[in-house]
């Protein structure tokens, strides 16, 4: 149940029950770009729209917005960087407008399933979205950018029972795991450094996650993250290189496509600017 | 393990107040389908479509959103000390501004409420920044939509606390500019001690020969990242705006 997947994500009751407070910043808008010729479902090397479907999905594409999912968006540029192919084959462009989404081997919980309590059951996923159900601001959606990210953040949304619940914040694993069907973990900053350039090269989705900043106190160096990574988000590990200095340093990319951080020592990992790192497989 | 997004962090319930949990939802929620396709309530209306345009924009701690032609980032949102040593009082807020034309370049400020933030269409007023609270537990900040003076893309700024970056968005072909020192102070500068270098590497890691200190006043020229800065203006701390360095932006050495 989906309202369930919601629960146990965090989400709080009043929430679930549709009682929370009117929010004007999350109530979607139907963009006048959203059914533009213009804009296709991937683009080409050059960032130009190709109608002929032979482009592939890039990380780049994805442009996190009003939403906060940044969990979902440095989930799905992880994929793009890792198998694009897995994101062309998830989404089927139905030609009328609509496109279908296909989340793999998803784990149901429905009480046709009794619940999981004799095993678990899985399914693919279908989610049939729409040009109309494109927020204007939504994941892609400002810039006349490929439509991939927008179609899938659409069709998790759906998934999960709206822009609410998946617009609050989440975690990167649940994403993985919705986006691939596979299992995804999280490590402290200590056990996920050593880890993250194997994770890499063996083709798994890595992100990591950045600790609450607290506004609430007064001061602005008190809660200034060591790297000036944004608290509470997510951003995407694509790659780990070789500083000037000869140590090694992690790439990371922000979900919003601009801001990208400067690269982070792998030494300095538990320095207190990263709460902690996911690895899923894909 | 928490949940991660702009100002939202939660801790998991255990197992056993999952199952709880789990039996008071399904009570609630009987007869709702568990692979159920429905779109939320927060999916789109028509009505939406013909609302007017926003006198403000609205943008999350932590979130993006698009003000006139420029995107912006708010990267953090937190109450100041009442006035002490000259500190602006008030919430501050860390924004990040981005623009592609005429090439890219992002503008870090740190802003009061009331003060101007420069985009690339012009001067915009920040009305309100909320710090989180029990009620908006992200903070927000509120930009007016239109400009309060225009503004050219080819002008940006570089300030006191910020950054401007040059190039990108990947960092490996961008570079930071920062403000090392007003002179004779912020508050009347006549110039800026500037330092420039690879936004990809700390500045620790980056060899000396590569970062690069100018003093510039209005007039001087700087060539940065394939780009070249011609400062238009030195001025200081107001009101309005945090000290800066206001550019004339040109692609191409």
């Amino acid at each position: 149940m989906s309202s369930v997947n919601v629960a146990f994500a965090g989400v709080d009751i009043q929430r679930f029950l549709g009682l929370a407070e009117h929010n004007p910043v999350l109530d979607p808008k139907i963009g006048p770009d959203n059914t533009a010729p213009n804009r296709s479902l991937f683009n080409d090397a050059n960032g130009q729209p190709d109608f002929s479907n032979s482009s592939q999905p890039n990380p780049n594409d994805v442009k996190q917005e009003g939403y906060g999912d940044c969990y979902f968006d440095a989930s799905i540029a992880a994929l793009a960087q890792q198998h694009p192919d897995q994101i062309k084959n998830m989404i089927h462009d139905n030609g009328n407008g609509t496109f279908t989404v296909t989340f793999p081997h998803q784990k149901d919980n429905s009480a046709g399933n009794l619940w999981g309590l004799f095993g678990d059951d899985y399914h693919d996923v279908k989610i049939t979205v729409s040009d109309k159900d494109l927020p204007s601001n939504g994941t892609s959606s400002s810039d006349g950018t490929a439509k991939w990210p927008e179609v899938l953040e659409a069709a998790y949304a759906k998934m999960q029972g709206g822009y609410d619940a998946i617009g609050n914040g989440g975690h990167p694993t649940d994403a993985m795991t919705a986006l691939t069907g596979k299992s995804a973990d999280a490590y402290s900053p200590e056990d996920g450094a050593g880890k993250i350039e194997q994770a890499l090269k063996d083709g798994k989705l890595v992100t990591i996650a950045t600790p609450e900043s607290d506004g609430n106190q007064a001061g602005m160096e008190a809660h200034k993250n060591p790297h000036d990574l944004v608290g509470g988000h997510a951003y995407t590990v694509t790659g780990v290189c070789t500083g000037p200095d000869g140590k090694k340093y992690l790439e990371l990319r922000n979900p919003w496509g601009f801001d990208q951080p400067t690269n982070i020592p792998l030494d300095k990992l538990n320095d207190g600017s990263i709460d902690e790192v996911e690895i899923g497989n894909a | 393990m928490t949940i991660i997004d702009a100002g939202q962090s939660k801790t998991r319930r255990p197992i056993a107040g999952r199952l709880v949990a789990f039996a008071a939802l399904l009570l609630l929620s009987a007869g709702t389908s568990a692979w159920s396709t429905q779109a939320g309530k927060s999916m789109s209306s028509s009505s939406d479509q013909q609302a007017a345009a926003p006198a403000e924009v609205e943008i999350l701690r932590g979130r993006a959103g698009v003000v006139g032609r420029s995107r912006v980032g708010v990267s953090s949102i937190v109450a100041t000390p009442p006035p002490f040593q000259g500190a602006l009082p008030g919430a501050r807020a860390t924004l990040i501004e981005m623009r592609d034309a005429p090439m890219h370049v992002e503008s870090t400020l740190v802003v009061s409420e009331k003060m101007l933030l420069p985009l690339a269409d012009g001067l915009h007023r920040v009305s309100k920044l909320a710090t989180p609270s029990e009620s908006d537990r992200q903070g927000h900040v509120a930009i007016d939509a239109e400009a309060a003076r225009a503004g050219s893309p080819n002008t940006v700024f570089a300030s006191e606390e910020g950054r401007l970056r040059i190039g990108g968005p990947e960092v490996k072909s961008a570079y930071d500019l920062r403000v090392l020192a007003w002179t004779p102070d912020q508050h009347a500068p006549h110039s800026a001690t500037v330092e420039w270098l690879t936004a990809a590497f700390p500045r620790e890691a980056v060899p000396a020969q590569q970062i690069r200190q100018q003093t510039v006043k209005a007039g001087d020229r700087l060539q940065v990242g394939g780009a070249t800065l011609t400062v238009k203006a030195v001025e200081g701390q107001t009101q309005d705006h945090p000290a800066w360095i206001e550019f004339e932006l040109a692609p191409g050495a």
